[in-house]
């Protein structure tokens, strides 16, 4: 079961936020996880919107033998790609190395997008093949989740 | 004998003619009389006529059912855009003079902080304000660097002379706050938003 939303303007991270919530009920994942997968939808739907414009955001669900069920969450798009995974996923850092402080709000973010997703998934993976990007969130129901500071 | 059959066949017409508008009574629009007589006798003329007023019945019937549903669809797009528009944007009320108030509701992911705290400064330098309560009663959920950025926000909302009030934390957050050892000291907060409007809005009219 899968299902694209393509993510093009701001009301679009909304619809993802709402879609992911749904599925994540369907799933059986608990108030707060709930409201955590929202928050990497919408992370995910942003850094689209703000580095390529255009993209979708694709839920999956999946049945690991070990984890259980569990949603991924697909961001793709066509724009650059992220110089420095490893840095992008740092607080305070960007793709190519550490932001300037004075200069984080301007950028509109704080910084954090993807280290919230880190702290918010089970596991974060970077795709980039011939001008096509994919970060690839997987999130399962049951808690046995690494914690990340 | 000839006019006993007729007699019999028109109280028929006239029974089927019975059973079809018992049937619009219940609702259903489907069913029609066909009658075999010609309009030309008054009987006939009857029962076609009210084939064809059950016919234009059952086109507005349908018509307005399409309209009910359309309005429906539109009614359900501006419940959903009303609930986007609260998700997406944080509006700041001047709800007492000197007194300005954030309810936050719905996600706050990194990018609306990064917003909020833009439109929360500038909107505190202009009005030159005592004090700004953010309400996050509507928020379950924030990551911990959001949260961080928060109280970040509180402290440059203090250098500008104001005094920054956190409303409405929910037991999740203030998990999330003493996990984190955050530092909340120079920043007050209030059980809720009502208690808050309270205390300062008394304070700014005293």
């Amino acid at each position: 079961m899968s299902k694209g939303v393509s993510i093009r303007e701001k009301l679009d991270v909304f619809h993802a936020r709402q879609h992911v919530r749904g599925l994540a009920g369907q799933l059986g994942f608990g108030h707060i996880a709930r409201e955590e997968l929202a928050i990497v939808a919408s992370e995910l739907a942003t850094n689209i919107l703000k580095y390529a414009g255009v993209g979708e955001l694709e839920f999956r669900t999946v049945e690991d033998p070990v984890r259980g069920a569990g949603i991924v969450i697909e961001a793709r798009d066509a724009g650059p790609g992220i110089e420095n995974f490893s840095f992008a996923v740092r607080d305070g850092y960007g793709g190519s190395g550490p932001l300037d402080p004075a200069k984080l709000l301007t950028r509109g973010g704080i910084g954090a997008g993807l280290g919230a997703v880190v702290r918010m998934t089970d596991a974060l993976e970077y795709e980039y093949e011939a001008g096509n990007k994919c970060v690839r969130a997987t999130r399962y129901v049951r808690p046995e989740r690494r914690d990340v500071t | 004998m000839d006019d006993t059959r007729h007699d019999d066949e028109t109280v028929g017409d006239i029974a089927n003619a019975l059973l079809v508008l018992a049937n619009v009574g219940y609702g259903d629009f489907d069913s029609r009389v066909n009658t075999q007589l010609s309009t030309d006798t008054p009987l006939g003329a009857l029962l076609v006529g009210i084939d064809e007023m059950l016919d234009a019945l059952q086109a507005e019937r349908e018509r307005s059912q399409k309209y009910q549903r359309e309005l429906e669809e539109k009614l359900d797009t501006i419940a959903r855009q009303r609930e986007a528009i609260r998700e997406l944007s944080s509006p700041i009320i001047e709800v007492w003079e000197g007194v300005l108030c954030v309810p936050i509701v719905g996600v706050m992911d990194s990018a609306r902080s990064a917003e909020t705290t833009e439109t929360v400064l500038r909107a505190v330098a202009e009005k030159g304000s005592e004090c700004l309560i953010i309400d996050i009663t509507g928020i379950d959920v924030m990551d911990t660097r959001t949260v961080d950025h928060f109280v970040k926000m509180a402290r440059a909302v203090r250098l500008l002379g104001a005094q920054c009030v956190l409303t409405g934390v929910t037991p999740s957050i203030a998990d999330t706050v003493v996990q984190m050892g955050l530092d909340f000291s120079g920043i007050d907060t209030e059980r809720s938003l009502r208690e808050g409007l309270k205390r300062y809005v008394a304070r700014a009219s005293a």
